[in-house]
């Protein structure tokens, strides 16, 4: 327990400095965007999904966003710069924008 | 009234059972008629399947010369020219015709593809006016048989075997015979016939058939095939054209003449017998309807009888006797049998055939009386009876509540006063518009009882007390007079709680009529849940945008700042197309439709590519410059 304890602040020390700024900021958006599909969640157990596209809409965009900045974070990881030969974080986030734009018609579509 | 009915309907379905046997003829006295009405027409090829027939029959041809001069024919079509042609042969009118008829089968003939029916129409049509001579039969044949392996259906060989009767070829059918025979379709493993109906099946056979006659060979047919090709002929009997009369005969005529002929064995008459009537006629001919040349009177027996009730032996090897003057009606008694009324099943043998059929032996029925009984259901009182002697009718309106049963006990007896069982015994209880019907069942010694319980019976009928008529009906598929028996009326009551619920039904009967038109049905949409309170939607909604400011705090914190953004043209329009898809987004919520949106979508989507493109180029290329 006391490791543990130990570790947390290690981990986090090492998060802030080795961390480059960019994938910092995506990290926030990943973090912004987990607490809005949690919140989300905790509306419709406590009230109900009555207008239920609504609440899939919701839900889904949320999770779909997450999964769409993890790739994101993945691909701007210069630690992963092997696995991507030749697409540049650039090619990534343009990736990123276009699958943001399609995802988006269809949920508010589908959000009634 | 519906027994009577009933019963008749089951003793019209008792037939004869399926056998390896014909279960009908074919009538030739209406095809004649047929045949004579098409001897008047005007139409070329009517009026040569009218004479073809007539003379199939052996029947007078009536003078047709004068309609076969002013015949109206196409000379370009050899199968008029054919029909023309063998008309007036048939006819003995071949004076009438003009000379210029030779040539379109001539012509024909030295066509170069010319096809086997072509052929056949234009050798017959010589043929009638008595120039058909082939001089070279083995080259014709060899030529035949080339057009054969183009085309080998059943018609054209059937073709080719008519030409070979002509060019003295028959060996050629004797030997193709039997393939060709092979190759008859089979309907339901009872039927055999070609493809191409009845014209194919008819040229085939009746091909084949003359061809061995006239070789003094038996035929190629076996038993089954003789069969089988006869039940196809009998299943076209109804025939209404001269042409399928002629065709018809054609074939028939060769396959009954030819022996051994199928055997038809078919009731004449009714298929019962009564305690008046105790014999039944069956009628026993070849596939025409003609006497069987091959069978001697004796030969017909029936060789056993079996009850169909309870497998009981009835009779064996009882000879039927041929009535005098008619040769083809055989009597068979039932004398022996008529006592006890049911279905019989007998075996009738004619030669080496033998095929089943069903018999009923019709009896009647009588009731002396039933006894009506009320009393009640733990039987702790010894029921009241009443006595009913039958047809009368119950003296007094008996009353039976809810705490009782009413019982009925009766046995059915045949003329000679033995009880027997019968398959319909039936209490109906009923008003005008409210009935159930019980089943009266007997005991071993054949007395039938039916126990009432009042209580038990009032679902049946709605709750509703009152006076019901009792009936009792009797019958059965081998009964000669049901019995339709109105008993009187019971006044039921179905006691206190049962009339709650009574009230309620009757005022529904009334009201409808027990059987009118239902509501109209609605479609109802389902109705929205309750949505939570304003206030709730509102936090949650200010709790689910909370997290962005703690994004933008986080940033913030982050410091991150737009020092690197490049004030350029395409990056300040990637931005602001990217904004715009976002804000469209936004008015296609709340009141676009897709496809508008889609519409002002395109161009946007193709700035924000374009100016997107551009953008990241140039932030790569800064990057790597820079390294």
């Amino acid at each position: 327990m006391t490791s543990l304890l130990s570790v947390i602040p290690k981990l986090y020390q090492e998060y802030t400095t080795k961390t480059p700024k960019k994938l910092k900021i995506i990290d926030a958006y990943l973090l912004y965007i987990f607490l809005t599909a949690v919140i989300q969640f905790v509306y419709c157990c406590l009230v109900g999904t009555f207008p239920f596209n609504s609440f899939l809409s919701g839900f889904i965009s949320t999770v779909s966003s997450f999964v769409l900045g993890v790739c994101l974070r993945l691909q701007v990881n210069p630690d992963n710069k092997n696995e991507f030969q030749g697409l540049s974080a650039e090619r990534g986030f343009a990736d990123f924008i276009f699958a943001h734009l399609v995802l988006h018609i269809v949920v508010i579509n589908f959000i009634g | 009234m519906f027994v009577k009915e009933l019963s008749l309907f089951v003793v019209f379905l008792i037939g004869i059972t399926k056998g390896n046997i014909l279960q009908g003829t074919i009538d030739t006295s209406r095809l004649q008629s047929i045949l004579q009405d098409g001897v008047k027409s005007k139409d070329i090829s009517t009026l040569y399947f009218a004479i073809k027939g007539l003379k199939d029959l052996k029947l007078p041809v009536p003078d047709v010369c004068e309609d076969i001069k002013n015949a109206k024919y196409d000379s370009n079509n050899i199968e008029q020219v054919f029909y023309l042609t063998n008309a007036a042969a048939l006819s003995g009118c071949q004076n009438y015709l003009s000379p210029e008829i030779l040539r379109p089968p001539a012509q024909v003939i030295d066509k170069k593809d010319v096809t086997i029916p072509e052929l056949y129409y234009a050798t017959y049509s010589l043929k009638a006016l008595g120039k058909g001579t082939v001089y070279n039969k083995e080259d014709g044949l060899k030529n035949l048989v080339q057009l054969l392996k183009k085309d080998d259906s059943p018609i054209n060989y059937g073709y080719v075997f008519g030409l070979c009767e002509h060019m003295g070829c028959t060996s050629f059918t004797t030997s193709h015979a039997e393939g060709v025979l092979q190759a008859a379709d089979e309907t339901d493993s009872r039927a055999l016939s070609f493809d191409g109906g009845l014209p194919a099946t008819s040229l085939v056979l009746s091909t084949i058939l003359r061809s061995y006659k006239s070789q003094k060979k038996p035929s190629p047919l076996s038993e089954e095939q003789r069969y089988k090709f006869a039940e196809y002929l009998v299943s076209r009997r109804s025939v209404s054209t001269p042409r399928g009369a002629a065709l018809l005969l054609d074939a028939a005529i060769p396959l009954a003449d030819d022996q051994p002929s199928p055997i038809s064995i078919v009731f004449k008459g009714k298929k019962y017998v009564t305690s008046d009537s105790d014999s039944v006629e069956f009628s026993i001919t070849d596939l025409l309807g003609r006497p069987l040349r091959n069978l001697k009177p004796d030969e017909v027996v029936a060789q056993s009888g079996t009850r169909l009730a309870d497998d009981v032996v009835v009779l064996s090897k009882q000879a039927l006797t041929q009535k005098p003057n008619e040769p083809t009606t055989y009597v068979l008694n039932l004398s022996k049998i008529k006592a006890q009324y049911g279905l019989y099943k007998i075996a009738l043998s004619a030669g080496s055939k033998t095929t089943n059929v069903n018999v009923a032996v019709l009896g009647e029925i009588q009731v002396a009386s039933v006894e009506v009984g009320v009393g009640d259901v733990d039987g702790t009182t010894s029921p009241r009876l009443t006595n009913v002697a039958y047809p009368g009718k119950l003296s007094e309106k008996l009353q039976a509540d809810h705490m009782q049963k009413v019982t009925l006990k009766f046995s059915v007896r045949d003329k000679y006063d033995k009880p027997v069982s019968v398959a319909q015994a039936f209490v109906r209880v009923g008003t005008a518009n409210n009935e159930a019907i019980f089943v009266a069942e007997h005991d071993n010694t054949k007395a039938y009882k039916v126990d009432l319980n009042v209580g038990a019976i009032a679902k049946h009928l709605n709750h509703i007390s009152g006076a019901y008529s009792v009936e009792i009906y009797l019958g059965d598929s081998a009964v000669s007079n049901p019995i339709s028996w109105h008993l009187g009326e019971i006044m039921f009551n179905f006691g206190k709680d049962a009339n709650a619920v009574g009230a309620v039904e009757r005022g529904q009967v009334s009201g409808t009529g027990g059987r009118g038109p239902l509501p109209e049905i609605r479609h109802v949409f389902r109705s929205p849940e309750p949505r939570p309170p304003r206030l709730v939607s509102d936090v949650f909604a200010a709790a689910c945008a909370a997290p962005l400011l703690l994004l933008l705090v986080l940033w913030a914190r982050l410091n991150i700042n737009f020092s690197l953004f490049p004030f350029s043209l395409s990056a300040l329009l990637f931005h602001l197309s990217l904004g715009g898809s976002l804000v469209l987004y936004g008015v296609v919520w709340l009141q676009l439709t897709m496809f508008e949106a889609v519409r002002y979508l395109l161009p946007l989507a193709l700035l924000t590519f374009l100016s997107g493109h551009r953008l990241l180029r140039r932030l790569v290329q800064t990057k790597t410059q820079s390294r």
